[in-house]
Order: structure tokens, then sequence, then C-alpha cells
């Protein structure tokens, strides 16, 4: 998947490059990035939501083989919240402020002709009840500005599976929320993994949320992905030295480094590079500490390693 | 040390937001105390809705406690008027989560960083020009970038910008309410080695700032406080070292806190579900 952007200013960003991703029924595939990444564009582009400016170059997104790009647009609009859902990170903006969030669930339903109106509230009493537990009631017959933050997303999640839908994208969904709520919406995530076979793109760039919640982990960097692979893995021995930049940014208290602050933290030296011209080389070359001759001369390839990773970096192949 | 700012019991209630509902006013501060020493670098942590924001409001004198006191250099803030807090309020800086809200959106970078020294009637447009461009330097960003605009900076510029600005006017305290959250762990990192820096025993006295640090991650916090206070429906919890807070946490609070901001694998069996 190739994707442009025609920003208004003129010009162009290449928002993403040639990114390849495949999953597997019942996955969580994390895929962190920071802004500018195009994780985002990855997610839109998989519903064909970019906006106005944006142009898929090139690509295909190919859902239990049926390529969705090629699809009409009332066909489009099938598959988007009963096969494919999309959640994003305000909730509050996707609901309405008049309406009690019960009945915006069911609205869902009956958009995509699902059952009768006594069939649909019972569908969503029981989601309710999966999410919400003992409070599902109360939730019911609320409004939006009654709930938290956390409940709002709990609804927008809600929405997003009542038509149990095989894939469901979510970007970034913590990041408006403290620390405590966010766990708490990861677990529910794994909880519907596990329960119902969900499939979830969760796109991040928190790395810690991924760990024990991701299957699988893809880093995203410039419009590309740079490593693709085991979430374990990933998080204990990342193989591209942007991956193992990035963590190294985050303290993790553990060890005796709580006590060292006065110490800097590790950083990455340098700014995001500009998209608005292809790059020659490694886009991550500037900013690298393994950087050699070749990366400034070409662009590497996705290396394979071993146990199924893939890394984009010349230390692994080329 | 010396005590510099410090916080006695302050109350602060807010009206319900509830439609139609009967008297339910949220006590967003629920009698806290703290006690600021001169160039100390100290955290406030807590969840949505503990009340830490209120409190740096009340801290930075843009809201004003129903009870309590507010200490700062042997004035009560809350009873002095608005002429003398306009000369306190550029020694207490506060910067926030979205900091582009709080720039004219038709002033350049450079502009941005000048107008605290305009409004002050300090130095002429020469001096302004050449302390800017010694600031932009200190934070790290490129010399050319005064003459871009502010809305055109990326996130991570513009907060900086925004520190930088705070820092012109070498305030004694620096307040930031949830700065570093919205950005990338890569730009957190920079921010926090530019506040780490610019509280170091290295730097002039008169340049280092008491940092006071509101936030619901606990790890970027510890990683740069030296003492951490722990906030939880208005009240304060737990309060201690970081050392003391993150090696033993007695609250149950604290150790939610530091569950949840660190990566713990396996965790997802240990707790019951949502």
């Amino acid at each position: 998947m190739s994707v442009r952007y025609r920003p208004p200013g003129g010009g162009e960003v290449f928002a993403l490059q040639g990114a390849n991703l495949q999953m597997t029924r019942g996955q969580i595939v994390g895929v962190l990035g920071e802004s500018g990444s195009g994780k985002s564009t990855l997610a839109a582009s998989l519903l064909a939501l970019l906006p106005v400016n944006g142009v898929i170059e090139a690509g295909a997104v190919v859902l239990q083989g049926t390529n969705l790009l090629e699809l009409e647009r009332d066909q489009l609009e099938r598959v988007r919240g009963s096969k494919v859902s999309l959640i994003f990170q305000e909730p509050g903006v996707a609901l309405h402020p008049m309406m009690r969030v019960g009945e915006q669930i069911e609205e869902v339903l009956r958009a995509h002709g699902g059952e009768g109106k006594e069939g649909r509230r019972a569908s969503v009493r029981g989601l309710l009840d999966l999410i919400f537990g003992g409070e599902a009631e109360r939730i019911y017959f609320s409004y939006p500005h009654q709930l938290s933050g956390g409940q709002r997303q709990r609804i927008a999640i809600a929405q997003a599976i009542v038509c149990k839908p095989k894939l469901l994208i979510a970007d970034e969904p913590t990041a408006s929320l403290d620390s405590v709520t966010r766990r708490e919406i990861v677990e529910l995530l794994k909880k519907l993994q596990r329960e119902r076979g969900l499939t979830i793109l969760f796109i991040t760039h928190s790395a810690e949320l991924l760990e024990g919640f991701a299957d699988r982990i893809v880093v995203m960097y410039a419009g590309q992905i740079v490593q693709d692979g085991d979430a374990q893995r990933v998080l204990k021995a990342p193989g591209h030295p942007y991956t193992q930049a990035l963590l190294k940014c985050r303290p993790t208290l553990r060890g005796s480094e709580v006590v060292r602050n006065d110490e800097r933290i590790p950083m990455i030296a340098g700014e995001a590079p500009d998209l608005s011209a292809r790059q020659k080389g490694c886009a991550f070359e500037p900013r690298c500490a393994d950087r050699m001759k070749i990366c400034s001369e070409r662009a590497p390839e996705i290396y394979e390693i071993e146990n199924g990773g893939k890394v984009r970096c010349f230390k692994f192949g080329g | 040390m010396e005590v510099l700012l410090t916080a006695e019991n302050l109350v602060k209630q807010y009206p319900s937001r509830r439609l139609g509902g009967r008297d339910a006013a949220v006590r967003a501060l629920d009698g806290v105390s703290v006690e600021i020493q001169a160039g100390a670098r100290i955290g406030i942590v807590g969840v949505s809705g503990s009340g830490k924001s209120t409190l740096a409001l009340c801290l930075a004198c843009v809201e004003k406690p129903d009870s309590g006191a507010i200490r700062f250099l042997n004035r009560d803030l809350t009873q002095v008027d608005e002429s003398e807090l306009r000369e306190v309020r550029p020694q207490i800086q506060l910067v926030f989560q979205d900091s582009s809200s709080a720039f004219n959106p038709k002033f350049t970078a450079g502009e941005v960083l000048e107008e605290p020294w305009m409004l002050q009637r300090t130095w002429n447009a020469a001096e302004r020009r050449e302390r800017g461009a010694e600031l932009l330097v200190r934070i790290g960003l490129p010399g050319n970038i005064v003459d871009r605009m502010a809305s055109d900076l990326s996130g991570g510029q513009r907060q900086r910008l925004a520190i930088a600005r705070a820092l012109a006017l070498q305030p004694k305290v620096l307040i930031l309410d949830e700065a570093l959250s919205a950005l990338d762990y890569s730009v957190q990192a920079q921010i926090a080695n530019l506040l780490l820096d610019s509280s170091s025993k290295a730097a002039l006295a008169a340049e280092r700032p008491a940092i006071v640090l509101i936030s619901h991650d606990l790890v970027m916090t510890a990683r740069i406080s030296e003492e951490i206070v722990v906030m939880e429906s208005g009240r304060i919890v737990e309060r201690g070292s970081t050392e003391k807070i993150v090696r033993a946490p007695k609250h149950a609070t604290t150790r939610e806190l530091l569950a949840c901001s660190t990566g713990v694998s396996g965790k997802f069996n240990q707790r019951p579900a949502v």
C-alpha cells in the first residue's frame, strides 16, 4: 500500500510507502509508530477512508479474498461496520450528544439491517452486559455527557463490534485516557479477542501498552514498516536501530533507573524526516547510531530474520 | 533548601455539571497541602478527576481556591489584589497539554517567544531578538524557526517553544499540566531532558526554576521528579521521595498507577477482567 497526500499549500507528502501487512484470524497486531510515521494513514486506507487530498497510489486491501478497494461505494459501505470496524482516539466525537448511548448502538445494527427491534435490543443488552457487567442497565439509558472518557470509548467499541465484524481497527483508542483507564480498555479488547475471536489492529505510540497484549508488533517509521515480528521478541530484542532507540526513550522504572533521575534520558537525535521528497537511502539513516556507508546510498529492503521476523535494515541483509 | 511556594489546606468546589440533577457539587480539592522548595522537581500524579489540574491552576493563581492559603515569598496569594497578582504571575509559569491554543495563531515562533518581554516592556527589539535566539539554543530548537508561523511547527517543537516562552521571564516556578502527555515518546524524552537541564546544578541559580509536573504518567514523572505526590478524589493519598513511591508504594492508588503505567507481561492473567 502506498498513499500520497496533496497538502493545500502545494507539493506532495509520501505518507505511506509500500506497506505490506498480513493478519490472521484472532490475532492482535500492534502498530507502533510516532506522529507522521504513516500509522493512521495505514488504518484509514484499509477502509478507503482517506481524506479527499489522499491518493492511493498502489496497493490492495484483501479481506478473505475480496479486494475492498475495487468495491463499489454501496458494497464498501456494507463492509464498513459489519465486517471491518474502526474506532478512534476521541469517542465523544462519534457519539450523538442527545441520544441515549444504548440506542446509538442499536442504530448500527439497524443500519446494517440486523434483526427486529426486540432482537436488536437484546443483542445490545447482551453486549453491554459483557462490557460493563452490573452497570449495563444504567449505561444503556445514559447520554454521552454522563459517561467518563473510558466509558465513552467502551461505547464506541460496542458500536464497532455489535455487528460481529471480522476485524477491528483501533486507531490510538487510548491516547486521550489516563493510564489506569488505558489499561482497562486494553484489557477489554483482549477479552473480546479471547471470547469472541476478534481480530484487532491496534495502533499506538505507547510500546508498553502492547506488552502482554499484542501477539505481533509492526513498527512504522517515515511511512514504511521497518520491523514486523512476534511481540515479545520485538520488545525484548528489537532488531531495527529505530525500534531500539524508540524503546530506550521510555524509562522503565526497573533496576536502578529510577534513582538516576539527574541523568538525561537517551534520545533519538534529530527530527523525523520530511516526507515531501522521496528519500534516496534509508529514512532513518540521519538519526541512526549504527549507520553505514551504504545506508545513504540506497534504501534497504525488508529482510527476514529468525522466527519469521522482518527488519528493514542493512544490518540484517542486502 | 528554601521553601518557595506552599499550598495550605486548599479546598475548591465546582458546581455539578449534571443537568436538572440535585445539588451535587464536585470537590476538586478537599484539603490539599503541598510545599515546593526552590529549584526542586516535584511530580503530582493521579487519574482523570483526581484534582491534580485544579491544584495546578490554583498554584498558578489562575483559579482561586474556596479556602486555604497559597504562600509565595511571604505573601498569601489568595489575599492579594489583581494588580499585585500581576507582579507575581511572571514568576509562576504554567504550560498546558495543548500549547498551540495558548499561542496567537498570527504570530511567528519568534513573536510568540518575545511576547512576554514585550508585555513586560523589558528590552528593546534588538535585545529581544538576541535573547530569543539564546533561549532557542538552550531548548534545542533551530534558530531559523523564528520566522516560521507557530501554527506550522510540529507538536514537539510547539511544546518546546511553549516551555521556552515560559522560561523567558526566568520564573521561580514552572508548572507543567500534562505538558508531555500528548507527545511521542522520543519527543517526551527531549522535553524531559530539557527540564532536567534547566533545573540541573549546572544551570545558573537565577535560571533554575522549581518544576511541578502534573501527570497521570507515573513512569515519566518518576524519571524527572525527586519527590512525588499522589492524588485521588481531591485528596493527597501518598507522598514521598520518588524512590520510596516507586520501590515501596503504600496506597492502593499508587500501586495501581504504577502497575498501569509500566508494561508488565503476564499481567492480563493476574487481574480480574473488566
